[in-house]
């Protein structure tokens, strides 16, 4: 599609929006402890909506970005950590709808991970999700603190600025430290 | 309420707004001149420097063997070369990781597999791809004959992927929009790409 020119895709979702068409009656639904559950764009604003008050860690990846794969493990030793200390970590995967087998692939993937993560699905075409999430690439981890306000968008977009797990850590003291102090 | 509210001027927005230069990448603006190279080797077993390549146009791509979006869209990338054959255009693939799967003796085998038909550079230093903003793969740059960024992004409208069962899926169907193509036919026929940048969708690149 020509940039510019309205997007059907995004036309729908929006209409899904203002009418509350899309949305699940009970929250409670979200927080099922299957493998992936299957989230819309506005769903999951509502998963992290119910999240709150509390700092959030989402890992956005999918079946094709091989290194969300490789580095999953320091995510789950990451996620053991700080879990206890009242940090909710997500991951958000965003294999295409229509890929059976990427998503039957990261079913699998994530039954054997273990760790203590919530694992949503985006039930959205790539380049509708990464126009609206305004993504470049994955793997991104996004934080939200207390108020549900995005306060660390870690990518590797920048060649000169790509994040570790070292950020993650740090990001995370950094918001405990405002949220512990008296 | 009011993030939904929020969603949806955000949504508006990003159906509204036409994209814009300079939107997708931290580095390089368009207008930006190609950075220099010099000495980088490639899978045909030569050496290439920026002042190799001559051509009114000239293309240059960021690739990896391992990346799925980059197998899924070899084919486009080889019948794109073949397209401008006989005009005054040349393209040349790079490759930036250095993961044993996409150093240079894998892209040799990966070039000579897929049948390229380009010159296909190691970037080993990663100086070429720091200097683009180089951050996925595929993401196509597209230089004028005084090698200033006219284009950069995508290769078409439907970025296609190849899938763990070994299909090719494109992901918004059949493309119907040739960002590249028509960006190097502008600029052979004397005008400005539009659109000159689209959000490159692919792997993302690691720097070291």
């Amino acid at each position: 599609m020509m940039p510019g020119t309205p997007r059907p895709a995004a036309l729908i979702m929006l209409l899904g929006l203002m009418t509350g068409g899309t949305l699940p009656a009970d929250d409670s639904a979200l927080d099922r402890p299957e493998v992936m559950q299957v989230v819309s764009l506005a769903q999951w604003e509502r998963v992290l909506e119910a999240k709150q008050p509390g700092i959030i860690v989402a890992d956005l990846w999918a079946s094709w970005c091989v290194s969300c794969i490789e580095r999953f493990p320091k995510m789950v030793d990451l996620a053991d950590r700080f879990s206890q200390r009242n940090v909710t970590f997500l991951t958000l995967n965003l294999d295409d709808p229509q890929d059976a087998s990427g998503i039957e692939w990261s079913n699998g993937f994530l039954a054997g991970l273990g760790g203590t993560f919530g694992h949503y699905r985006l039930d959205e075409n790539l380049t509708v999700a990464f126009e609206a999430l305004d993504l470049m690439s994955l793997p991104v981890v996004l934080i939200h603190d207390g108020s549900g306000k995005e306060r660390h968008r870690l990518t590797n977009d920048n060649p000169n600025q790509q994040f570790t797990e070292a950020d993650i850590e740090a990001a995370l003291e950094a918001l405990l430290a405002g949220a512990e102090a008296p | 309420m009011m993030r939904r509210l929020r969603m949806v001027a955000a949504l508006l927005l990003f159906v509204a707004v036409p994209v814009g230069a300079g939107q997708y990448n931290d580095i390089i603006s368009i207008g930006d001149s190609m950075p220099s190279f010099s000495g980088l080797p490639a899978t045909d077993g030569g050496s290439y420097s920026s002042s190799d390549f001559d051509a009114d146009v000239l293309v240059l791509v960021s690739l990896a063997n391992h990346c799925p979006w980059v197998r899924g869209m070899d084919a486009g990338l080889i019948e794109l070369v073949e397209s401008f054959e006989g005009q005054d255009v040349e393209v040349v693939g790079f490759a930036v990781n250095h993961r044993e799967d996409d150093r240079l003796p894998a892209m040799i085998e990966h070039g000579k597999r897929v049948g390229y038909n380009f010159v296909y550079l190691f970037d080993e230093s990663q100086a070429l791809g720091r200097a683009l903003g180089a951050t996925r793969t595929p993401e196509y740059f597209v230089f004028d004959k005084a090698r200033k960024l006219a284009y950069t992004g995508l290769l078409t409208n439907s970025p296609a992927r190849e899938t763990r069962d070994g299909d090719v899926m494109f992901t918004n169907g059949a493309p119907t929009a040739f960002y590249t193509r028509d960006a190097i036919a502008a600029l052979l026929a004397g005008d400005q790409p539009d659109p000159a940048e689209t959000r490159a969708q692919g792997c993302s690149v690691k720097y070291e």
